[in-house]
């Protein structure tokens, strides 16, 4: 079943790691495909080579904006793409925030985050989360014992770990029982990471982050 | 390898939240959340998240102790099941049988419930029951 989506690309980490040398054949969506690239890239958690990927997508479905961009390293396609402009698709709430002052937008997210009952839903299903000892579960991070949790180290940590990371797949809000809108967050971090370093989280198995590389570089030419 | 994706009900509280277990070969691995699901919708709280950390967790007890000289000591079922009789039958002859009362756990079924709340009620002889979901 595709739709509704799973943290499948999470699920296939796992199988990974318990049989790194194995074939694994796999239909997946199109923000599955960003997050196990985007995995290859990073850690070698995934090896693509291992991996064969069959394209699925449906224009239809209610989740289809994640689909977009469609990633090109898949082995076979089928199901019927949706149509968007953008890139990145940033959703109304994003539209909204980039209308607002500094200030506005710091009172709807300390708002927004108040919310946290710190299930760690978001975490669970966070296709970069696979940290054996979780930074939000770290006393020198995190106070223990507080819910929400203090505003803003919490949020803030799992927003700057997904910078150039993130794929939008938007699988921490659908498990967010909140009703936190991070993918609110996260696509308009995505944008000013594609905006500044012309890089989409996922899209190539060969492209390096920019959080990592770029950084120094373009430090350097903003000092010029 | 096998891998498989069994459903259940959360064990914690009297919401009822469907999710899946995963298993590898077996062993429980994990949990996934069940989006089709009309009470969570996919949205678990931190324990349903950790649900079945407990299943596979060394600090379990998988035998019965019983406190002697001060200390736990393993013991048998049977053991541990008549010394909790004798000590029911001493407390209803001394105190009557309002003295007791019983805590029923979230983590066994329905039915197992029931029956505990029978045996209460018919066998001891109160109406002193409650369950720790009663939320």
């Amino acid at each position: 079943v595709l739709s509704p989506k799973y943290p499948f690309a999470k699920i296939l980490m796992k199988l990974h790691e318990k049989e790194p040398d194995k074939i694994f054949g796999a239909v997946m969506r199109g923000s599955e495909i960003r997050a196990v690239t985007a995995q290859h890239i990073r850690e070698s958690k995934l090896n693509l080579e291992n991996l064969k990927i069959i394209g699925y997508s449906d224009a239809q479905a209610e989740d289809a904006i994640t689909d977009i961009p469609f990633p090109e390293n898949v082995e076979e396609m089928f199901g019927e793409i949706p149509d968007y402009d953008e890139v990145i698709t940033l959703d109304v709430k994003a539209e909204m925030l980039k209308k607002m002052t500094v200030e506005e937008r710091f009172k709807y997210f300390k708002y927004q985050f108040g919310k946290c009952i710190k299930c760690y839903g978001c975490r669970n299903v966070c296709p970069h989360c696979f940290c054996p000892e979780c930074r939000l579960e770290d006393e020198k991070w995190v106070a223990t014992g507080n819910i929400p949790p203090e505003f803003p180290m919490f949020h803030m940590i799992l927003a700057l770990h997904g910078i150039g990371r993130c794929v939008g797949c938007r699988e921490c809000e659908a498990a967010c029982p909140m009703d936190i809108p991070l993918t609110t967050l996260y696509s308009l971090m995505r944008s000013e990471i594609a905006d500044e370093f012309k890089f989409v989280s996922g899209m190539k198995s060969d492209a390096e982050m920019p959080i990592v590389t770029t950084f120094d570089d373009y430090a350097l030419k903003e000092e010029k | 390898m096998k891998y498989e994706n069994i459903s259940t009900v959360c064990p914690y509280c009297g919401t009822g939240c469907n999710f899946y277990l995963e298993i590898i070969d077996g062993e429980i691995t994990g949990v996934i959340q069940n989006k089709t699901d009309v009470l969570s919708q996919g949205r678990l709280c931190i324990k349903g998240w950790n649900a079945a950390e407990f299943v596979n967790h060394p600090d379990r007890l998988t035998k019965p102790l019983i406190k002697k000289d001060g200390k736990f000591v393993e013991a048998t079922w049977a053991e541990a099941v008549s010394l909790v009789a004798s000590k029911f039958t001493e407390y209803i002859d001394k105190f009557g049988a309002n003295s007791l009362g019983g805590l029923a756990s979230a983590k066994v079924t329905n039915e197992e419930n029931f029956v505990f709340q029978k045996f209460m009620r018919a066998v001891i002889g109160t109406n002193n029951v409650d369950h720790c979901a009663r939320l």
